[in-house]
C-alpha cells in the first residue's frame, strides 16, 4: 500500500499549500480530485498567503526599449533576478509603469503613440492579458493609478485617475475596472481646491487606495518671502464601494518636500516615509496609519543615514528590511539600499546599471488566473469538472435524491 | 519533572492486557497512560502528553480521572515516533532556542521514510499537536517538490482517473513545469 493512501483531503491540502506554483501547476495532472483542489479560488487564496514576500520593481536600459522586471527576494541575498516583460503586450511602448501588484498579479501601464494599454501579468504562470479600455469610455490620460486586491468583495480592480486640474485646483475623474466581471465603468471624481498630485506612485493596502496631494502655502520667513511651503495630505479611494475621500488632519508631517515622502505598504497597513534632508539630520522616519484611520504612529527612525540628497523610501522587503533608492549624480544611475530598522545597518543591493522608476511593489508567487472567473481555461478543458463537488453538496444531493426515490414509493 | 539521567527511556511499551492497571499509575502521578489502537499501552509522562491537545482536554473535562486514555485513531507505531517529537519539543519550552528547534526538527524528519511521515500525520491531526503537523506537511512538501506526477501518485496511493486525451492536455497548457523534475 501506497505512503498516503490514508490521509484525509484536508491534510493533503495542508501540504499543497506550501508548494511552489511550478510544483502545483505539475500535480494539476495527478488525478481530478487534486485538480479541483489546486484551481480552486479558496485554495489559490490560501496558497498566497503562504508564499514569501519579495518585491519587483519595473526597469528599463538607459537608451530604452528593453523594459523589465527586477526582483528582490525575501531572503535578501542582495541579488537582483532580472526577467523581460511579455513581449507581445510591450510591442511598440514608448513608456510603461507598474500600477500594483497583489496576490502574484503585476498590472502594467504601456505608453504606446497612440494610445495607452494595461495588461494584467501572472510572473509565476506566465499568462497575461490585455485589459481593453472601452472607446466610448472617452479618451483618459491617466496621471495616477492603482491596482489590487479588495477583500471586502473578493475581487481585484484597477483604478485610472485622469486629472484635467484648472487654475491650480485639482479636477479628477476615474475609472474602474473590475477583474471579476471584466468590465470597466466611471465613477464620481473628485475636486480639492488648490492642490495637485504628488509625483510619486500611489498604493493600495487591503482594498483602500491612496496617494498623496499637496497644497502650496505662502512660506514667509522674516519678512521675507521663500519658497511656498507644501502641506501634504492624503486622497483616498474605497475599491469595495467606489468613492473618494481625504486625510486632511493628523499627518505627521506637515511640511514635507514632496520629493522625499512616499507612501508603502507595511504588514497590512499604510505606512508613510519620510526622509529629512534638513541641515543637519539625514534621518528617515517611518509612520503608520492605524487600522480606524485615525492615528498615526511612528514605527521607526532610521538613522545614521548617508548624507545624499535624493534618499528615497521605495517600500518593504518582506514587511522587514525598507528598500532605499539613491541617484547617484556621479555615476547616473541608482543604487538600491536594503536598511534594516531593527540592527540600523544597511547593506547595498547590487547595483542596478538599468533605470529603476521609483516604484517597488510586494510579490507573492500565485496560481491566480489573469483570466475573469468565466472565461478561465481548466473549466474549458473539462465541462465535467462540476462533477467534483465539495462532499457537503454531494451530501445533500444525495439526501435530495433519496427523497424524490421516497416520494415514488 | 523527574531527571532524566535517572530514567533514560520515558517511554516504556507495556504490552501486557490492556485492563487494570490503574495501581502502576498511582505510583507516580507524573505519568500517564495512553492506549492506542492497536492495544498496546504507553506510559508517557505527563508533561509530554500534555502536548497532545486532545489528551489535555480529556483531563479537563475528567481532571480526577486515572484510568488509561483511549487513543482508538492511533496506531503503536507512529505514535512512539510522536512521542519521540514532543520529548525533544519540551526541552526548547523551557529554553526556547528558534536555530536549535529547526535543527532537531530537521534531524526528526531526515531519518524518517516516506511512509513514517505520512502515518504520523494523522496522529498528530488527531492529538492536535500543530507544531509537528506543520513539521510534518513541510517534510512531505519538500520530498515531492521536484517529483514526478507518477511519484506523486505512488507516494499517496492515487489512482490516475484523467483519461489520456485530458492528462495530454494539462502537460501541454503547462508544459514548462514538466521540465527538470528528480528521477524517480
Amino acid at each position: 500500500m501506497a505512503a498516503g493512501s490514508c490521509l484525509p483531503e484536508d491534510m493533503i491540502r495542508e501540504t499543497l499549500l506550501r508548494l511552489p506554483v511550478q510544483s502545483l501547476l505539475r500535480f494539476q495532472a495527478v488525478c481530478k480530485r487534486w485538480l479541483a483542489l489546486i484551481t480552486s479560488s479558496n485554495f489559490i487564496l490560501a496558497h498566497c498567503k503562504h508564499r514569501p514576500k519579495h518585491s519587483i520593481m519595473l526597469t528599463n536600459t538607459w537608451f530604452g526599449e528593453n523594459y523589465g522586471i527586477s526582483m528582490i527576494e525575501a531572503d535578501a541575498t542582495g541579488k537582483l533576478d532580472h526577467r523581460n516583460l511579455p513581449s507581445s503586450p510591450m510591442n511598440n511602448a514608448v513608456n510603461c509603469r507598474g500600477i500594483g501588484s497583489s496576490n502574484g498579479l503585476l498590472c502594467v501601464y504601456v505608453k504606446k503613440t497612440h494610445n495607452v494599454d494595461y495588461f494584467l501579468w501572472n510572473l509565476a504562470t506566465g499568462k497575461h492579458r490585455l485589459l481593453l479600455f472601452p472607446p466610448a469610455l472617452g479618451n483618459y490620460t491617466p496621471r495616477t493609478f492603482g491596482f489590487g486586491f479588495v477583500p471586502e468583495i473578493n475581487d481585484y480592480k484597477l483604478l485610472i485617475v485622469d486629472d484635467a486640474s484648472f487654475e491650480g485646483h485639482l479636477n479628477l475623474r476615474a475609472v474602474v475596472y473590475t477583474l471579476s466581471t471584466d468590465s470597466w465603468k466611471e465613477v464620481e471624481g473628485v475636486t480639492v481646491s488648490r492642490s495637485y498630485l504628488g509625483p510619486r506612485i500611489s498604493v493600495v493596502v487591503q482594498g483602500i487606495w491612496y496617494d498623496l496631494i499637496f497644497r502650496e502655502e505662502e512660506n514667509i520667513v522674516q519678512g521675507t518671502s521663500r519658497e511656498p511651503r507644501k502641506v501634504p495630505s492624503i486622497l483616498r479611494f474605497d475599491m469595495a464601494n467606489d468613492v473618494f475621500s481625504k486625510i486632511e488632519d493628523g499627518l505627521p508631517y506637515d511640511n514635507a518636500c514632496g520629493r522625499n515622502m512616499n507612501l508603502m505598504e507595511y504588514k497590512e497597513l499604510l505606512a508613510m516615509g519620510v526622509y529629512r534632508d534638513e541641515v543637519t539630520t539625514f534621518e528617515l522616519e517611518i509612520w503608520t496609519l492605524m487600522k480606524n484611520e485615525n492615528c498615526w504612529t511612528k514605527l521607526f527612525l532610521c538613522r545614521p543615514l548617508p548624507k545624499i540628497m535624493t534618499m528615497m523610501p521605495l517600500g518593504f522587503l518582506n514587511d522587514k528590511e525598507i528598500i532605499l533608492s539613491d541617484y547617484s549624480t556621479e555615476l547616473f544611475y541608482d543604487i538600491l539600499q536594503l536598511y534594516d530598522p531593527s540592527t540600523q545597518k544597511s547593506s547595498v543591493v547590487s547595483t542596478c546599471e538599468e533605470f529603476i522608476y521609483f516604484e517597488t511593489h510586494n510579490y507573492v508567487e500565485s496560481l491566480v488566473s489573469v483570466d475573469a472567473p468565466g472565461r478561465q481555461a481548466v473549466c474549458r478543458c473539462f465541462p465535467d469538472m462540476e462533477r467534483i463537488k465539495p462532499s457537503i453538496l454531494r451530501e445533500q444531493e444525495k439526501r435530495k435524491r433519496k427523497a424524490g426515490i421516497d416520494a415514488f414509493k | 519533572m523527574s531527571s532524566s539521567a535517572e530514567n533514560p527511556t520515558l517511554t516504556t511499551e507495556i504490552t501486557k492486557p490492556s485492563t487494570e492497571i490503574a495501581t502502576e499509575t498511582a505510583q507516580s502521578a507524573k505519568k500517564i497512560n495512553l492506549k492506542t489502537s492497536d492495544d498496546q499501552i504507553f506510559e508517557v509522562e505527563e508533561s509530554v502528553a500534555m502536548e497532545f491537545a486532545t489528551v489535555k482536554s480529556f483531563f479537563e473535562d475528567a481532571p480526577s480521572s486515572t484510568d488509561t486514555v483511549p487513543l482508538p485513531n492511533v496506531p503503536a507505531k507512529p505514535f512512539s515516533q510522536v512521542i519521540e517529537f514532543c520529548k525533544e519539543q519540551i526541552k526548547f519550552k523551557a529554553n526556547p532556542d528558534e536555530t536549535e528547534k529547526k535543527k532537531s526538527n530537521s534531524e526528526f524528519v531526515k531519518e524518517k521514510t516516506n511512509e513514517d511521515l505520512v502515518e504520523m500525520i494523522p496522529v498528530a491531526n488527531y492529538l492536535e499537536i500543530k507544531d509537528l503537523l506543520d513539521v510534518l506537511n513541510q517534510a512531505v512538501a519538500d520530498r515531492i517538490q521536484n517529483r514526478s506526477v507518477e511519484y506523486v501518485r505512488s507516494f499517496f496511493g492515487i489512482d490516475n482517473d484523467f483519461t489520456s486525451e485530458e492528462e495530454a492536455l494539462l502537460r501541454e497548457e503547462h508544459a514548462w513545469a514538466f521540465e527538470d523534475v528528480d528521477e524517480d
